[in-house]
């Protein structure tokens, strides 16, 4: 699979096709095979930041190997004129972000009552 | 190639350090106050630090981030469940155990029971459960090491046994409460750096929820059920409160004032790392959301979406997590070797040197029973954690937590107990997955348990009161009143 993009900001993400199963394991492998090649147009410091890709050496070139196929790349584009642009789809969070929040404040109650309780009981001592 | 060198590196120096640690504490260790519980010279810290590095085992580094790319958030609240077994523990559980100050749960049974049997039935059943727990930590760590250096799983696993043995066997307790602190450091650095990284790129809380919601909705809401998480979260946090290891950690502890202090500061290592685990699960999924085994999430994530040092120190600490772990485990199963079943039964009279040698002699054989279960991989690391702890529960907290409790307990009573939970629970799980009337095998193994252990108690002549005088002083309405 090719992609050919033109980025117009200074972090912008790539999303890439993803197939619907695991992709089939290697001979002695734990997973696939996947090859991911980047070439930059321009150089202009461009750089893969997610996931994590070397450069092969030829300007512009980068490339990594992995077990599955990741659903986005970060770019960073040094020279683009934008900062950024609107990375993730709007959406529904699916309640997410109230549950992870629930689930945080709990942790982070139980602590203090937890040393309150601890206090209130040396004091009777 | 550059990053497998520097991973070697990293578990090499670690090694290095563990083992410094465990050399330097080698005269101290020569005995048995030293080889098993530090001395009793643990603080509050450094005793937290050894509580969660116990509990935050590979099962969390590895397994519980495989359980979150698998199942989503739901799975995050058994943390905040299992701290109820914590708070057993702090009330009723470790203030007696701390006060009698012996060395193992073996030890406390026939100091509580009057009864060598009930001592050798608990070592034995110790050994069991523990090997299956070990096993968990081996094929976790087999998972990192063959994706990371690119081993045979089989040579990753068999590797893995070997590292965890050798800090075991040169230290005990001391080299493993101060590796359980050199954990609790890793792991807080290494998600420190990680985490800020996976919330920028994946978008946060809501771009988590976004990319969550569009793979499958039920990521994001209630995967595992309330009943299967409170369940799972009671056998845990209940096995926790009466587990072996945990027991010895509470020996190792100063004072009783420490042991409950320390179980304070491992809520907050506990709270940092469990925050830590569920980023790391949910970022996994959007990033990669079709990894060959939900237990490659920590591994995929250190080698291939991090930056490099980050990653190197994600890879490390999960290296350390389950060798420390591991450690933890194997110091028990040696504890039970030497100090129950040969120090008690085999050789009364042997010395305490050694007894030290038969428990290291026991560190090595130990190490290599579960690897045999591991290199079958039965399942994901944190099935074979949680069933691991079902088996702790179902014959551990009925003689432990009641015993420690009621002190109309007995003998007979503790034995009918342990054998009748153990075997309900292996019996019941034979039925899997269609457990009748939906009850999992530690429910009804741990309710089997404490009827037998009430009706048997009932039945049969009580302890005599004067061995009972360090678990029920007279007026102790308040079991942390004083300090050892």
């Amino acid at each position: 699979v090719s992609y050919s993009t033109r980025l117009g900001a200074r972090h912008s993400t790539l999303p890439l096709l993803v197939p619907a199963a695991a992709l089939q394991r290697a001979p002695d492998s734990r997973g696939a095979v996947v090859d991911l090649n980047v070439t930059f147009a321009g150089d202009g410091g461009a750089r893969v930041r997610l996931p994590r890709f070397e450069p092969t050496g030829r300007s512009g070139e980068w490339q990594t190997r992995l077990l599955a196929l990741p659903s986005m790349l970060r770019i960073d584009l040094p020279a683009a004129a934008t900062d950024r642009c609107n990375a993730f789809q709007a959406g529904p969070t699916g309640g997410l972000v109230w549950r992870a929040l629930t689930f945080v404040g709990t942790m982070g109650l139980w602590i203090p009552v937890y040393f309150w309780w601890f206090g209130r009981q040396q004091a009777e001592v | 190639v550059s990053q497998l060198v520097w991973f070697w590196t990293a578990v090499a120096t670690y090694m290095a350090v563990a083992c410094g640690i465990g050399l330097w504490h080698y005269r101290r260790a020569s005995d048995e106050d030293g080889f098993h519980v530090a001395g009793r010279s643990l603080g509050p810290v450094v005793g937290g630090a050894t509580l969660m590095a116990n509990q935050v085992s590979a099962g969390a580094t590895i397994g519980i981030v495989g359980f979150h790319y698998y199942s989503g958030i739901s799975y995050a609240w058994t943390w905040p469940l299992v701290w109820i077994g914590w708070v057993v523990c702090a009330l009723w559980v470790a203030p007696k155990i701390r006060r009698h100050a012996g060395f193992t749960l073996p030890e406390f049974f026939e100091a509580r029971y009057d009864s060598r049997a009930a001592r050798a039935m608990c070592a034995v059943f110790v050994l069991i459960a523990y090997t299956v727990t070990l096993s968990a930590q081996y094929q976790a760590g087999g998972l990192l090491l063959a994706l990371v250096s690119g081993l045979p799983f089989a040579s990753a696993a068999v590797l893995v046994a070997a590292m965890t043995t050798v800090y075991t066997f040169l230290g005990g307790m001391y080299s493993n409460a101060y590796v359980g602190v050199l954990k609790a450091v890793l792991l807080l650095c290494a998600y420190a750096f990680a985490v800020p990284f996976l919330w920028s790129h994946v978008g946060g809380l809501q771009g988590l929820g976004v990319a969550l919601t569009s793979i499958d909705p039920r990521l994001t809401g209630n995967w595992f059920g309330w009943r299967q998480l409170i369940s799972i979260s009671l056998a845990l946090g209940l096995g926790l409160a009466a587990a072996p290891y945990e027991i010895s950690a509470i020996y190792s502890m100063q004072s009783r004032r420490a042991a409950r202090l320390a179980i304070g500061w491992s809520f907050l290592f506990q709270a940092c790392i469990g925050f830590g685990v569920l980023i790391f699960g949910l970022s996994a999924r959007v990033l990669v959301p079709q990894l060959p085994e939900p237990d490659l999430g920590t591994a995929f994530l250190g080698t291939s979406i991090l930056p490099f040092w980050s990653g190197l120190l994600v890879l490390l600490a999960a290296v350390v997590t389950f060798t420390r772990t591991g450690g933890a485990i194997l110091l028990t199963v040696a504890s039970a070797v030497s100090h129950d079943l040969y120090g008690a039964l085999v050789a009364p009279g042997a010395s305490a040197q050694a007894k030290v040698r038969v428990g290291r002699c026991a560190v090595v054989l130990f190490s290599a029973i579960p690897v045999v279960l591991a290199l079958r991989q039965l399942a994901l690391v944190n099935f074979v954690v949680i069933y691991a702890g079902k088996l702790l529960v179902s014959f551990l907290f009925v003689p432990v937590v009641i015993g420690l409790n009621w002190r109309r307990a007995t003998a007979p009573g503790a034995i009918a107990a342990m054998l009748g939970g153990l075997s309900v629970c292996v019996g019941w799980s034979l039925l899997s997955p269609n457990y009748p009337l939906g009850i999992d095998p530690w429910e009804i193994a741990t309710a089997t348990s404490l009827v037998l252990f009430v009706l048997v108690s009932r039945a049969t002549t009580p302890v005599r009161r004067d061995k009972l005088d360090v678990f029920f002083p007279a007026g102790d309405g308040k079991p942390w009143a004083g300090r050892s």
